[in-house]
C-alpha cells in the first residue's frame, strides 16, 4: 500500500503560499525567484525520475490554485523541469551545488518558455523577445542564486532513500 | 528528686533574677554595668554591622531576585508593547487605506461598491494578477473594476469564483483599458507590458502627448467609468507608427496593496453578460 505523500505535500504547500503571498511582496519585477520550482528542481535532481514528477505535478497544481492562473500550465512549466534537472543528475554532483543550481537555472528558461508558448497558444498576447530579457533570464539568475542558497535545506527535506516511499508503489 | 538538686537550682535562678531586676531598678548595678558594656558595645556594632550587612544583602539578593523578575516582567511589556505598536503601526496603515477607500465610497454616493482583501499574487510571470477574498457570493462579476483609495483604477476582475476572485492589473499585457489625457484630452488606450509600465497607444497624430501629464480613464465601452485615475505620462515614444504612443506609469504599485473596492455598480454600466 503506497504511503500517502503528507511530507511531500506539506513542503509543496508552504512553498506555494509563500510564492503567491509573500514572495512577490520583497522581489520587484523583473523576475523573481520560484519557490515551487526550485523544490521540484531539487527534488528530480536527487531522486528517481518519477519521483520528480510527482513532485512537479503536486508542485504545479498547488501553484495554480492558490494563485488562480490558468489550471495546469504550472504543472506542464514544472514537468519539465522535473525532466530536466533529473537529466541534468549524476550522484556524483548530488553533494554540490553549483550543478543544482544550474538545474535550476536551465529548468527556470524551460518552464518559463513553456509557459509562453501555452500562453501563445491559448491567446494570449505573449511578447516572447521582451520576455527573453524580462521574464526568463531574470527569473533564471533567481532561481540559480535561490538554489544556491536553499539546495543543502531541501536536499535535507527530501525523505530517505532507503525508506519505502509514496510514489514507489 | 535530692533536696537542693535541679528544682533547688531553678529556684535560685529565679531569685538571682529577681534580685538583679530589683537591683537595676534601684540603679545599684549600674556601675558594673557600665564596666561591662565597654568592651561589648565595639563587639556589638560589629555584630550589629555584619548583621545589617546580611539584612541588607539578603534585601539586597531579595531586590535582586525581584529586579530580575521585574526586569523580566517589563522585558515581556516591551515586547508586548513592541508587537502591540507594530500591530497598531499596521492597523493605522490599514486604517489610513480603509479610510481612503471610505472616502471614495463616500465621494461617489451613485456607485456601489464591495471592499475586499488582496490575499495573494499570480505566481505566472508572464501574468499580472492579484487575488481578492471576494466572489460571486459578494455580488463581483467578471469585467467589474477594481480600484483603490484616490480613484485610481488598479484593474478588472478576470474571473469570479464563489469566495475569491481574479484582478487582471492594468500592467498585464492581455489588459486594454480606454484611456483619456487630463491636460489635452486625448484619447487612446493604455495597453500593459511586462516591465511594469502602461503604454498609451492609438492616440491620433494631431493629438498632444504631454510628459506627467495624467492619465484617465475614458469611459469608453461603459464598462469602466469616465475619470478614474490610471497613472502619468513617464515618456513619449518617438513617431513610427499612424498612431502616437507614450510609456504610462501606473499609479499604485500593486504589490502594496491590502485592500481594494470593486466597483459593482455605477451610472450607465453596462452589465456583463451572464452565460
Amino acid at each position: 500500500m503506497r504511503r500517502l505523500p503528507w511530507r511531500a505535500l506539506g513542503i509543496l504547500t508552504v512553498a506555494a503560499l509563500l510564492q503567491t503571498a509573500w514572495v512577490p511582496l520583497f522581489f520587484p519585477d523583473p523576475g523573481r525567484p520560484n519557490l515551487v520550482l526550485l523544490v521540484v528542481a531539487a527534488m528530480a535532481f536527487l531522486g528517481p525520475l518519477e519521483e520528480g514528477v510527482w513532485w512537479a505535478f503536486g508542485g504545479g497544481v498547488l501553484l495554480d490554485l492558490f494563485s488562480g492562473g490558468p489550471f495546469g500550465g504550472s504543472v506542464l512549466a514544472l514537468l519539465g523541469v522535473a525532466g530536466l534537472a533529473h537529466g541534468l543528475s549524476r550522484p556524483v554532483f548530488r553533494g554540490r551545488l553549483a550543478m543544482p543550481a544550474l538545474a535550476a537555472m536551465a529548468g527556470t528558461a524551460l518552464a518559463e518558455g513553456i509557459r509562453g508558448i501555452l500562453l501563445a497558444v491559448l491567446q494570449y498576447p505573449v511578447d516572447l523577445r521582451g520576455a527573453l530579457g524580462q521574464i526568463i533570464l531574470p527569473g533564471a539568475l533567481w532561481n540559480g542564486l535561490a538554489m544556491l542558497v536553499l539546495y543543502p535545506a531541501l536536499r535535507a527535506l527530501r525523505p530517505p532513500p532507503d525508506r519505502p516511499v509514496w510514489w514507489s508503489g | 528528686m535530692r533536696p537542693g538538686g535541679r528544682g533547688g537550682s531553678l529556684w535560685l535562678v529565679l531569685g538571682l533574677t529577681i534580685a538583679l531586676l530589683f537591683l537595676h531598678e534601684l540603679g545599684w548595678l549600674q556601675p558594673l554595668e557600665a564596666i561591662l558594656t565597654v568592651p561589648l558595645t565595639p563587639i556589638q556594632r560589629l555584630v550589629a554591622d555584619l548583621g545589617r550587612r546580611a539584612v541588607e544583602g539578603i534585601e539586597f539578593l531579595r531586590e535582586v531576585r525581584d529586579l530580575q523578575g521585574e526586569v523580566q516582567r517589563l522585558r515581556a511589556q516591551v515586547e508586548a508593547l513592541e508587537t502591540e505598536n507594530l500591530r497598531l503601526q499596521e492597523l493605522a496603515a490599514e486604517n489610513a487605506e480603509l479610510k481612503g477607500l471610505l472616502g471614495l465610497v463616500r465621494e461617489n454616493p451613485q456607485r456601489t461598491f464591495v471592499a475586499a482583501r488582496v490575499i495573494g499574487y499570480e505566481t505566472d510571470p508572464y501574468l499580472r494578477a492579484l487575488i481578492l477574498d471576494v466572489g460571486t457570493r459578494q455580488g463581483v462579476r467578471e469585467g467589474m473594476p477594481v480600484v483603490t483609495r484616490g480613484a485610481v483604477l488598479v484593474g478588472r476582475i478576470a474571473a469570479a469564483e464563489h469566495t475569491r476572485s481574479r484582478v487582471r492589473l492594468l500592467t498585464d499585457a492581455g489588459s486594454m483599458v480606454g484611456a483619456l489625457l487630463q491636460g489635452t484630452r486625448a484619447m487612446g488606450v493604455v495597453v500593459g507590458r511586462p516591465d511594469g509600465f502602461l503604454l498609451l497607444d492609438l492616440v491620433a497624430p494631431e493629438e498632444a502627448i504631454v510628459p506627467d501629464d495624467v492619465v484617465l480613464t475614458s469611459g469608453v465601452g461603459g464598462q469602466i467609468p469616465r475619470a478614474l485615475v490610471i497613472g502619468r505620462v513617464a515618456q513619449v515614444l518617438p513617431v513610427s507608427e499612424p498612431f502616437r504612443q507614450a510609456l504610462v506609469r501606473p499609479a499604485v504599485d500593486p504589490r502594496r496593496l491590502t485592500a481594494v473596492l470593486v466597483l459593482t455598480g455605477f451610472p450607465g454600466m453596462e452589465t456583463p453578460e451572464t452565460p
